[in-house]
């Protein structure tokens, strides 16, 4: 527990009690929070009243001095305001230390809040529990698809506490309360519904809490003045007409539509048209009435610059953030620039009316805008209805259905329309006019156009200079003449802009600067490494919506700084800054260029470290891993392609083989060391990881092949920690080089553009970066098109195997030993065509087989080079195909598997377990051979290091063993393998007859998890009485609660189980995730040790050997069983 | 999922940064008072030994030469007693520094921030200054010292002083009624503690009195036009500039002395470099700048001014045609004035004193200046000096006896 936890947990101690006793009062989760919310906000209440009070006392103080500091802050600078300041303070007795004083108390409610968040984040009873329009708690509502519905009343309920608590002035407290307003909206957006809940009925709570802090907030009249006109009379002529203009075309269609098909429900249809008729013509009145009341209102709503750009920025943002993004256009930011877009339209239509003025531009625009708005409307309807088609006098037309661009586009231009009236109105901004700006501009189109054409690319070759053919100074000159392009362009555009545009090219520059030295060198974002022409990560780019509200938010701030900086004509500080930007990335690049030696020579290429070497005259070994390949599909895959008979000539095929377990970490420790690392044997050391235990073996491994005076060349040494550099010969994952040798890439002078694209697409910001680079297109919008292998990942998991023979060398004088693990045939599984595309979800076999075609080729090159004879190859899977990654039906190729009566693996299990093995000795020659002797894929060793190898000594009857284990991902802390199950095996793994559990102690555990329905006796048997009890009494809960009930009901009625059974189900659930499920689980595994012979034994042993009663060490046992669980 | 830590419901968020704003400003605020205080340190070198005057109960402090006059009758008055006192400058120009008595020690103190930490430290009684805003800028008020006074310096209405100008004086030595009424009504909207508020008159006025009568009588001559404008904002340099001089000298009927506010050059260094350089050669403009203004009033014989208070001298002084620029004192912002809501004392007078021009007249300020010359307006002046100042003439022994009073009254 650290110190933040130790201040929280007695807080979460209250929220929980208060949340679980407002269960137990209501059965109910969803009231239970809520009550939870009310009774946290009524315990702070008397602090905020306090604090009401002080606040109210300090703002009368406030108010008085604002006008004496407002003047000061006019009239005087520095030293002088802050004497006069000071002044004021101390005739007003106001001491801003003082008034911190009663607000400290308000730090009080921060624990609540961060303890109720964590609290019910972790809690479990919120999942798949529903509550009102809730289907799940634990997640988003989701109530409009992307769009949650809670979060949103959230805002409002904040919005109009804002609104209300600051109507008495106080504009800044109200600039403050939407910003929070804002944050909190995003940052709830996402999360589960249940603490939405929460934090929707604080602040519900919260505008609660104003009719006693803050009465006079209500007394005011809501909408301003109260009397409101609905004199009907005076405005009846003009609702005829309203009426008649909409009744007519609605009568017109009925009756025509009538005429056209028949005259069924023609009085119903008549009466309905009247209706809506009527109906619209009030809301129409009532929208009239309603603008004439609040015209001088409205028409004297005021925007400032700042908010009016911001939000004109934002619906473009978010409009480009949604065409650009990397996996197409993305409805959730087209729906924030929506949102965006109707208060920029608003304003825009207000200040559009203030203009009024009678030049035929303006009458131009007013149509314009008519025409727009339409068009949008139109989108929208067909946005939600999809299509829509309307016959008008037999001519057809059709609307097809919208997109969100329909809507935006004319609104981004109704907006820019609306913009030039709102600055007619709002003037042009404060000509800055100095003699530096030159300068300023100068340096700014240098630093943005040398980090994109010169330094960016320069550092990342410097990088890796391996990866290019050519010196520095090539792509130096070559991208010389774009640079100076670019400059001069940028200075002719300057130059010809009138004074007063040339302060906004000089901001929108600036910001570009800061956008750059953000983007380029502070802002980590990851895209991989570049691949010539595409990233290894490239996924990264589909980035969440909160990344770009943040992007957003960050954008117009630094824009906003920029104008005040100018505003305020630091022009030595920026021309300083400027200055130290340029110099800064210019000595960055060239040192590291100068360090590297790259700028005239190129980078030292390693080539032949990447090579895989044979030796004509002395032995190879090839130890290849296959990783997840199935044993018995050789059969089939030898039939159907008999030419690989031939090919793999020499090697003979074990069926008969059983994994030594079911995962890698498992398995190949005993593949590379023999039983010394089989899973008994390393569970055996109890002090180190399983981490050290598979870099030991690795390490004895390579010590061994080092001993036998082999030269080592090897690749993925999965799980293992050894140190890579004092090994032989390590294979990377990939090479550009071998990219290259394949074909993938090859020209220089793409590299040449590709940095500065590279340089522009780094110092973009994130909503441009998808149109800078998308899918392997450089300056296109990336059409998802036939996608070639691109990404290391998949090169290195399925191109790795082609290339072997291009980076195959038969020169070496030494003895070669060749370890390759290969994830070809690992789920997910695919095919790569000859053009190096990909097919994706084929079937595990069709991956395997094109994996032994491949490999073949690798053979063929070494009887080509003359090596083959002389090298003995070892084709092996650690452990068959994860099948359950395979969502079609599973292969068997008339597996000849036997079952027994009692099934003690399931067929995914068997073939999890049943692996590759295939060997070709030195000089073994002939088509392939099977041989049904049993083996082990921990055999391996054996065979490779010739010592009992089982292939060539014969044994005539043999006993071979497997572990099932769990998944593990705490290898680095953990210290034993965890089995569901271990079986000794003689003669046949296909026949399961011949399986036979093996049992120690530490597997007992998982053995007992599988057969928990044993009956108890003695002393555990209280705990699970009391088990028994809580489940009648969770039971019955549930039956109160109808909510839970007809959730259950409904769940049982899908899994197709009786409604008890559910119940209990449920319960048992409630049981196991509560702290109740350690009772039960410590008195099932008691009881499993004091039925089981032996364990009992070693049980009693252990009590007597540490001199402690035999409870004690079962207790001991127990919990440590059940703390290694925990982990 | 994105892990928050923190949730507060915007009210209570507003609540908390209140307190987040309140503390970082309070820091701020203190932090730049520390700021300040360290700046002052370092180019007040330090503190200073402030034992030189311990057993001398009245200092004066002078900000600059210009003020000697004002504190010389003052000092001259009580030497008379036999009364012994102390006069600080941070001028090293001063001419007190010069003036040689067995009961006046003076001391050059270095400049403003040294003077402020100086001041700090200082022990007396009684200590009388013509600079304003005590324990509000940089000079503050010293724990040994019981009773400060500010010496009023200028027949002008408190409007024109910077904000809180007297507020932490014990007392205020005022020149006539209006600057009683003005501090009165002050003390009273600020709850700021009650002043002594002296009727004390002008000290300097007595030295100017007796340089007149010692001056010689100008020969006749060419009339002589003397600009004295204040150096504000408002003021004629800066609202007209250049432009002003040239048009003045269209008129080659009479000459021109410009005698600028010595402030003038050091808020607006620029501007009155400028006229001094294009008039450098121009043998019928000259530019005075002289502590005392008695020799170039002497001999002129129109004065041309604004806002400033030396219009006032000239008139209570010689009684000669004033011509004063048009203000609107709207520009208060800033100056005791924006907490004042009735017309000034100026405003009030100036209709008595003398013509108005304003900017429209700015073309024919010469005619303007010629007719004037030629035909002065006969006014009371007599009558409103009366009303306006204190003990004309005997200023500086009215103060003497007026600290004594003080001192006697600190004693008790």
């Amino acid at each position: 527990m650290n110190f933040f936890e130790q201040i929280i947990s007695p807080f979460i101690f209250i929220i929980k009690q208060i949340f679980l006793f407002s269960y137990e009062l209501t059965g109910n989760y969803g009231v239970a929070i809520i009550l939870l919310s009310f009774v946290v906000s009524l315990i702070l209440l008397p602090i905020f009243i306090l604090i009401e009070k002080s606040k109210k006392k300090d703002d009368v103080v406030k108010k008085k001095m604002k006008p004496l500091i407002d003047e000061i802050k006019r009239v005087y600078k520095g030293q002088e305001r802050y004497y006069y300041l000071k002044t004021i303070n101390r005739q007003h007795n106001y001491n801003s230390f003082k008034a911190l004083i009663p607000i400290l108390s308000l730090l009080i409610q921060i624990p609540f809040f961060i303890a109720a968040y964590q609290f019910l984040e972790n809690f479990e009873g919120l999942k798949e529990t529903s509550f009102l329009f809730i289907k799940d708690l634990s997640l988003p509502d989701g109530l409009f698809g992307d769009i949650h519905f809670l979060p949103i009343l959230m805002t409002l309920v904040n919005l109009l506490t804002a609104y209300l608590y600051t109507r008495n002035g106080n504009t800044s407290e109200r600039k403050q309360m939407l910003i929070v307003a804002g944050a909190f909206l995003i940052l709830l957006f996402n999360l589960p519904s249940g603490l939405v809940l929460y934090w929707t009925m604080n602040n519900v709570f919260s505008f609660f809490r104003l009719f006693i802090t803050n009465k006079e907030v209500f007394k005011a009249n809501l909408f301003g003045s109260s009397n409101f006109n609905f004199d009907f009379k005076a405005s009846y002529k003009k609702l005829k007409i309203i009426f008649i203009v909409i009744l007519a075309p609605l009568l017109f269609s009925q009756l025509y539509w009538a005429f056209s098909h028949n005259f069924d429900d023609i009085i119903f249809r008549l009466l309905i048209a009247v209706l809506i008729s009527i109906g619209l013509t009030l809301f129409i009145w009532l929208i009239i009435n309603f603008y004439k009341h609040y015209k001088t209102t409205i028409l004297e709503i005021k925007v400032k610059p700042s908010l009016f750009f911001s939000l004109l920025f934002l619906v473009v943002y978010f409009h480009l953030s949604s065409q650009f993004y990397y996996t197409g256009e993305n409805a959730t930011l087209s729906i924030i620039s929506l949102l965006m877009l109707i208060p920029i339209q608003f304003i825009g239509c207000i200040y559009t009316i203030r203009a009024k003025s009678k030049s035929f531009a303006y009458k131009y625009t007013i149509i314009i805008y008519l025409v727009i708005v339409v068009y949008q409307l139109v989108s929208l309807i067909s946005y939600i209805n999809e299509d829509i088609s309307i016959s008008i006098f037999k001519i057809n037309l059709l609307i097809e259905s919208g997109s969100f661009s329909d809507i935006l586009v004319p609104g981004i231009i109704f907006s820019l329309i609306s913009s030039i009236y709102y600055l007619r109105h709002n003037g042009t901004q404060t000509n800055i006019t100095a003699r530096k700006n030159w300068l300023i501009f100068s340096l700014s189109i240098l630093y943005i156009f040398g980090v994109i054409f010169f330094w960016h690319p320069l550092i990342v070759y410097s990088s890796f200079p391996a990866n290019f053919e050519f010196p520095a100074y090539k792509f130096f000159s070559n991208n010389l003449i774009p640079f100076i392009i670019s400059i001069f362009s940028s200075i002719l555009l300057y130059k010809i802009l009138s004074k007063k545009y040339r302060i906004n090219m000089l901001q929108v520059f600036l910001w570009i600067v800061i956008i750059v030295l953000l983007y380029s060198s502070i802002i980590p974002f990851d895209v991989g490494t570049l691949q010539v022409n595409f990233f290894s990560k490239e996924n990264n780019l589909a980035a969440e919506t909160y990344k770009y509200l943040f992007e957003a938010i960050l954008l117009i701030g630094i824009y906003i700084i920029v104008i005040r900086v100018l505003k305020r004509k630091y022009f030595k500080q920026i021309t300083f800054v400027l200055i130290i930007l340029n110099l800064f990335i210019i000595s960055q690049s060239l040192y590291l260029s100068v360090k590297t030696g790259v700028f005239f020579s190129k980078g030292n290429d390693n080539i032949k470290a990447k090579e895989i070497q044979f030796s004509k005259n002395n032995e190879n070994i090839v130890f290849f891993i296959i990783d997840g390949a199935q044993g018995w599909y050789m059969r089939d895959i030898f039939i159907e392609n008999i030419k690989l008979n031939n090919l793999y000539d020499g090697f003979v095929w074990y069926p008969n083989t059983i994994s030594t377990s079911n995962y890698t970490y498992a398995s190949v420790p005993g593949m590379m060391c023999g039983s010394d690392f089989s899973i008994e044997n390393m569970n055996k050391d109890e002090d180190k990881t399983i981490t050290q235990k598979i870099t030991n073996a690795t390490a004895k491994f390579y010590k061994k092949i080092k001993d036998n005076g082999y030269y080592f060349t090897g690749n993925n040494l999965a799980y293992s920690n050894i140190d890579l550099e004092q090994i032989d010969n390590f294979l990377p994952k990939w090479e550009n080089s071998w990219s290259k040798a394949m074909g993938l890439i090859n020209r220089n002078e793409m590299w040449y553009s590709r940095l500065y694209e590279n340089a522009i697409f780094s110092s973009s910001p994130l909503f441009l970066k998808p149109r800078i680079y998308n899918h392997n297109k450089w300056f296109e919008i990336g059409k998802n098109e036939e996608k070639g292998i691109t990404s290391t990942d998949l090169l290195s998991k399925y191109s790795f195997i082609t290339i072997l023979p291009e980076i195959s060398s038969s020169k070496s004088n030494n003895s070669n030993f060749i370890y390759i693990h290969s994830m070809f045939a690992h789920a997910p599984w695919d095919l790569i065509t000859e053009d190096n595309k990909l097919i994706s979800d084929v079937s595990p076999y069709e991956n395997q087989k094109q994996f032994i075609e491949i490999f073949a080729k690798w053979i063929t090159w070494m009887k080509e080079n003359e090596v083959y004879d002389n090298t003995k190859i070892i084709l092996v899977s650690d452990h068959g195909p994860s099948w359950w990654h395979y969502n079609k039906k599973i292969e068997d190729h008339n597996m000849p598997l036997v079952w027994s009566k009692d099934r003690k693996v399931s067929f995914v299990e068997f073939l999890r377990l049943n692996p590759l093995l295939m060997v070709k000795d030195f000089n073994s020659k002939g088509k392939v051979k099977e041989d049904w002797r049993i083996m082990s894929n921990i055999d391996t060793y054996s065979i490779t290091f010739d010592e009992n190898d089982p292939t060539k000594n014969n044994p005539s009857s043999r006993t071979v063993y497997t572990y099932y284990t769990k998944w593990h991902t705490d290898l680095k802390t953990r210290k034993k393998y965890q089995n569901y199950f271990a079986f000794q095996i003689k003669d046949n793994v296909y026949d399961i007859n011949n399986w036979k559990k093996f049992t120690t102690p530490n597997d007992a555990m998982s053995y007992m998890s599988k057969n928990s329905s044993i009956s108890i006796y003695d002393g555990t048997k209280v705990d699970l009485d009391f088990i028994e009890n809580q489940r009648s009494s969770i039971i019955l809960r549930i039956k109160k609660n109808y909510t839970w009930f007809d959730n259950i009901k409904e769940k049982a009625e899908k899994r197709g189980i009786s409604l008890d059974s559910m119940l209990v189900l449920s319960a048992n659930y409630v049981i196991e995730t509560s702290e109740l499920g350690y009772i039960k689980e410590r008195a099932i595994l008691i009881h499993s040790i004091k039925n089981n012979k032996e364990w009992l034994n070693n049980t009693i042993n252990d009590a007597e050997s540490r001199g402690i009663s035999l409870d004690t060490m079962i207790m001991k046992n127990v919990n440590y069983i059940l703390y290694a669980r925990e982990e | 999922m994105t892990k928050i830590l923190l949730y507060i419901d915007p009210a209570s968020t507003s609540a908390l940064l209140y307190i987040i704003i309140a503390i970082a400003a309070t820091l701020a605020f203190a932090l730049r008072g520390f700021f300040y205080r360290i700046k002052n340190l370092i180019f007040g070198k330090g503190f200073i030994n402030t034992n030189d005057f311990n057993n001398i109960d009245i200092i004066f402090y002078s900000e600059g030469k210009q003020y000697w006059p004002v504190f010389y009758p003052i000092i001259k008055a009580l030497e008379k007693k036999n009364i012994e006192c102390a006069y600080l400058t941070s001028d090293d120009k001063d001419p007190g520094l010069d003036y040689k008595s067995e009961f006046l020690s003076t001391k050059f103190i270095g400049n403003l921030t040294m003077t402020s930490v100086y001041l700090k430290k200082l022990k007396a009684k009684f200590v009388g200054m013509t600079t304003p805003q005590l324990d509000v800028m940089m000079i503050q008020r010293s724990k040994h010292v019981q009773h400060y006074a500010h010496i009023v310096h200028a027949p002008i209405d408190v409007f024109t002083y910077r904000k809180f100008a007297f507020d932490y004086f014990d007392s205020v030595f005022c020149s006539g009624p209006h600057q009683i009424e003005g501090i009165k009504k002050l003390e009273e909207k600020r709850k700021t503690d009650k002043k002594l508020l002296l009727e004390t008159g002008l000290t300097y006025y007595d030295v100017m009195l007796e340089d007149i009568v010692k001056l010689p009588k100008p020969e006749k001559h060419k009339p002589i036009v003397l600009v004295a404008p204040t150096w504000k904002e408002y003021s004629i340099i800066n609202r007209f500039g250049l432009k002003f001089f040239e048009n003045l000298l269209k008129d080659d009927s009479y000459d021109v002395i410009l005698r600028p506010h010595p402030q003038t050059y050091v808020s607006f260094p620029k501007l009155i470099s400028e006229i001094e350089e294009k008039y450098k050669d121009e043998p019928r403009f000259v530019v005075d700048r002289e502590p005392l203004g008695t020799a170039s009033m002497l001999k002129a014989d129109l004065m041309i001014s604004d806002l400033s208070g030396v219009f006032w001298d000239f008139m209570f002084l010689y009684s000669k045609p004033i011509l004063l620029l048009k203000t609107d004192f709207e520009s208060i912002e800033g100056f005791e004035g924006s907490d004042l809501d009735y017309e000034m004392w100026e405003m009030r007078e100036r209709s008595k004193v003398g013509n108005i021009f304003d900017e429209n007249d700015l073309k024919n300020i010469n005619k303007i200046v010629k007719d004037l010359i030629e035909t002065p307006l006969l006014m009371q002046l007599e009558e409103l000096r009366k009303q306006s100042v204190f003990n004309f003439g005997r200023a500086g022994e009215t103060a003497a006896k007026q600290i004594l009073e003080i001192i006697e009254d600190i004693d008790k």
